[in-house]
């Protein structure tokens, strides 16, 4: 075995070695430790134009006319590589660009090296291996160079495009803006025939809008300029919502619309906006191509750990393999191959892709010729980005508001801060929800499509589990007037600012950041600031005042988590204190009675009807009042108390 | 209530005409402006509660306009809302930042549009009451 191996490696060295450098397209050249050319094969010479030359190590680069990258930079002796590779370095891609009197225009060449070892592994020389990268340099020059081009191309598009949708849209606000003022006979009394042709226009620009829309959104994506706004998402409410947007063209092909939400989905966070556009899209596919009679399915379900699917399965003419390769692709029509072209934009489905893209997601088909097709998007369950899951015992919010648009801001702006928020479009829509849980605070429109928000209120009002839950009216209507009667704890007229919004939570008592603060309420200033440095400790904001009317205006500019007051007092004192207190919105705070006094037993019956607690100062001590303190506030961060 | 007295500024005469015959109806005092310097003109005249302003304006932007009022303290309280058919990611933004009050986009919703100007209306300058 090893006599052949060592006849194998004779063969090597004395025949196969020259012939493989000698034909090798790559440049060798081998030198040992002073320098001296040892080997320099045929290739060599070939790229660099001069074959080895009698010099120094040293003076290499010059007699080879050696450059760095730059081309104008002689390369200096210490990174050459051949110097690098007798000295006992490793050398790889290195690029140098040569130029001399037989390459007068210069090649670009790529160089590996390496030290030459002994048999006891000790650097006798160096190896280098080269070869000519110029064409592949200047091609790569040149896809860089299109691409650039390519990209503010696509740049000036998109900029193009979005300026193309602002300007149709412009006259198409006049379009829609005077037919509908016509149409509902605000104009004055029109002929039926009249109002049917208006309703065509109407429906015409509607439709034109969806485009322009449509346009707008596609570049936008595009360009990387489309917002996201995540929030939690009940999937079967606003599956429904696009259901009840479609219903009239369902009923009209007597095609039975089905919902299957899976119970275990649970809350998904994503754009609610997004979603629905998205299920507008394949649920008008699907109608449109469901023959009379029809049926079709929605379905929402999970998708593994972190993911949820939401399908829609139609039982239309289903589309051939080659169709499906190419229905997501931008302004392809497939309605244009089968005739009985209908209202579409033609880029629903590449708006769908790139929206699913754009959030993580994806989207796909199955279909068979015949038998139907199962559209689906699949995305992340929660969404990540600016906005993150509540945290846990966040004070949960509903938000009562017809109009989409605020009502996403509204959601929007109190997740931000926080909250954990569930919505309602409709009066139906919040009275359900209030009758499932107790909220730590509603947010109400008044102008709901099915119900007056009074309406609303009055129900929660009536009894369940929301009857004392505060409740902020957010409107456009500023009839302030009419909410006499009914407990609502703040008013905020529309356009809202986020600050407004938030300091009037904050007003009721449904704060984010784990309850208001302490009240600490003595007329000794010593004891406040004893009481508050011992509060803060423990992990408490505190609030102190050092009378009882104080104390009032304070807790209505910040609803406290809990009060710690003293009977005796100048002014009002504690037991005047209670009294209003407890009547106001502030009131459900849990109040302990921090007292030197010794009670009489008509004092203690008053104070055990309206105080959570009474504490001895002296017998008791701020131990029992801290402990009895974290029994209904717990202390920092935790859930606000009740 | 009645008779408040709007500016609507837009160099689209239909768009113009649409928000001010919306408004009228609601019982609005409107006089319309297509460029920024028949707004300055009836800014001073007219001296109007609200103005709804385009953003997009021949020669003076909407937005350089909206600066140019808060900087004057005969306006600076004014309530403005920008109005645009534009809605690129940060356009709200700009508005706000330039010293609107508010932002509606077009197309309007015609059903809507009065109510949302008294709402504007009601809450005044960045939520300081307007004074009567």
């Amino acid at each position: 075995m090893a006599e052949i191996a060592s006849q194998a490696s004779g063969v090597f060295h004395t025949r196969i070695c020259p012939s493989i450098l000698a034909s090798l397209a790559d440049g060798v050249v081998v030198a040992d430790e002073q320098g001296r050319i040892l080997f320099f094969n045929p290739a060599a010479g070939k790229i660099l134009g001069i074959g080895p030359v009698p010099s120094t190590l040293e003076d290499w680069p010059r007699a080879h006319g050696c450059f760095l990258p730059d081309r104008t930079t002689r390369c200096p002796t210490e990174v050459f590589p051949l110097v690098r590779a007798v000295r006992g370095e490793t050398v790889s891609d290195f690029e140098l660009f040569v130029r001399n009197e037989t390459v007068p225009h210069g090649i670009f060449i790529s160089v590996n090296g390496a030290p030459l070892l002994d048999e006891r592994g000790r650097p006798v020389g160096g190896v280098v291996v080269f070869r000519d990268v110029t064409e592949r340099k200047r091609l790569l020059d040149e896809l860089d160079r299109k691409n650039r081009k390519l990209e503010e191309a696509s740049r000036r598009k998109s900029e193009f495009v979005a300026s193309m949708s602002h300007e149709l849209r412009t006259p198409l606000n006049a379009i829609i803006g005077f037919s509908e003022i016509v149409h509902d006979g605000r104009a004055g009394a029109i002929s039926a025939q009249q109002k049917e042709f208006l309703g065509d226009i109407l429906t015409s620009s509607q439709h034109l809008l969806r485009i322009v829309n449509d346009v707008l959104d596609l570049a936008k994506v595009e360009a990387g300029k489309m917002d996201f706004h995540a929030e939690p998402i009940e999937l079967e409410a606003l599956v429904q919502e696009v259901r009840d947007v479609l219903g009239a063209l369902a009923a009209a092909k007597r095609i039975r619309i089905e919902t299957e939400v899976d119970p275990a989905l649970g809350v998904v966070h994503a754009d609610p906006s997004r979603l629905k556009q998205v299920l507008y899209n394949y649920l008008s596919n699907a109608l449109k191509f469901t023959g009379d009679g029809g049926r079709v399915v929605v379905r929402a379900l999970r998708e593994g750990a972190d993911a949820f699917r939401v399908e829609v399965e139609d039982t239309g003419a289903g589309m051939k393999r080659e169709d499906l390769e190419r229905i997501f692709v931008d302004f392809h029509q497939l309605e244009t191959s089968r005739g009985g072209r209908q209202a579409g934009t033609g880029l629903g489905l590449a708006l769908t892709k790139r929206l699913a893209e754009a959030q993580g997601g994806q989207v796909g088909v199955e279909s068979e010729p015949g038998r139907g097709s199962v559209f689906h998007i699949v995305l992340p369950r929660f969404a990540n980005g600016e906005e993150s899951a509540p945290r846990p015992g966040a004070p949960t919010i509903l938000v009562v508001e017809a109009d989409e648009g605020d009502r996403a801001w509204l959601a929007r702006t109190l997740s931000r801060a926080g909250y954990a928020v569930q919505t309602a479009a409709s009066g139906a829509e919040a009275i359900a929800r209030c009758q499932e849980r107790t909220f730590d605070a509603v947010t109400l429109d008044l102008l709901l499509p099915d119900a007056s928000g009074w309406n609303v209120l009055r129900a929660m009002r009536a009894g369940g589990p929301n009857r004392n839950t505060p409740t902020i009216v957010v409107s456009v209507v500023a009839e302030k007037e009419s909410a006499a009667g009914f407990a609502v704890q703040d008013f905020l007229v529309q356009p809202v600012v986020p600050d407004d919004l938030l300091s009037s939570l904050r007003r009721i008592g449904a704060s984010p950041g784990g309850g208001g603060p302490v009240l600490v309420i003595d007329d000794d200033p010593e004891s406040v600031s004893v009481m508050e440095t011992v509060l803060r400790e423990a992990g408490y904001r505190t609030i102190g005042c050092t009378d009882a009317a104080t104390g009032l205006l304070a807790s209505e500019r910040e609803a406290p988590s809990a009060v710690v007051v003293d009977l005796l007092m100048p002014g009002l004192d504690g037991f005047g204190f209670l009294e209003r207190f407890k009547k106001s919105p502030q009131g459900r705070a849990p109040v302990i009675v921090w007292t030197g006094k010794d009670l009489t037993a008509s004092e203690r019956a008053r104070l055990e009807s309206s105080a959570e607690l009474v504490v001895d100062k002296l017998k008791d001590g701020m131990s029992v009042l801290l402990e009895s303190l974290q029994a209904h506030v717990p202390s920092p961060g935790g859930a606000r108390g009740r | 209530m009645g008779g408040e007295r709007l500016l609507v500024v837009d160099d689209n005469l239909a768009n113009q005409k649409l928000a001010s015959v919306l408004l009228e109806d609601d019982g609005f005092t409107v006089r319309t402006a297509a460029n920024a310097s028949e707004a300055l003109a009836l800014v001073e005249s007219f001296s109007p509660r609200l103005i709804l302003m385009d953003v997009e304006l021949p020669g003076m932007s909407g937005l350089e306009l909206v600066e140019r009022l808060r900087a004057d303290p005969e306006t600076s309280t004014t309530t403005i809302v920008a109005f645009t058919a534009y809605a690129m990611k940060g356009d709200e933004q700009r508005a706000l930042a330039a010293g609107c009050d508010g932002y509606i986009t077009k197309p309007i919703d015609t059903r809507r549009f009065a109510a949302t100007i008294r709402g504007y209306l009601a809450r005044g300058r960045a939520g300081i009451p307007p004074e009567r």
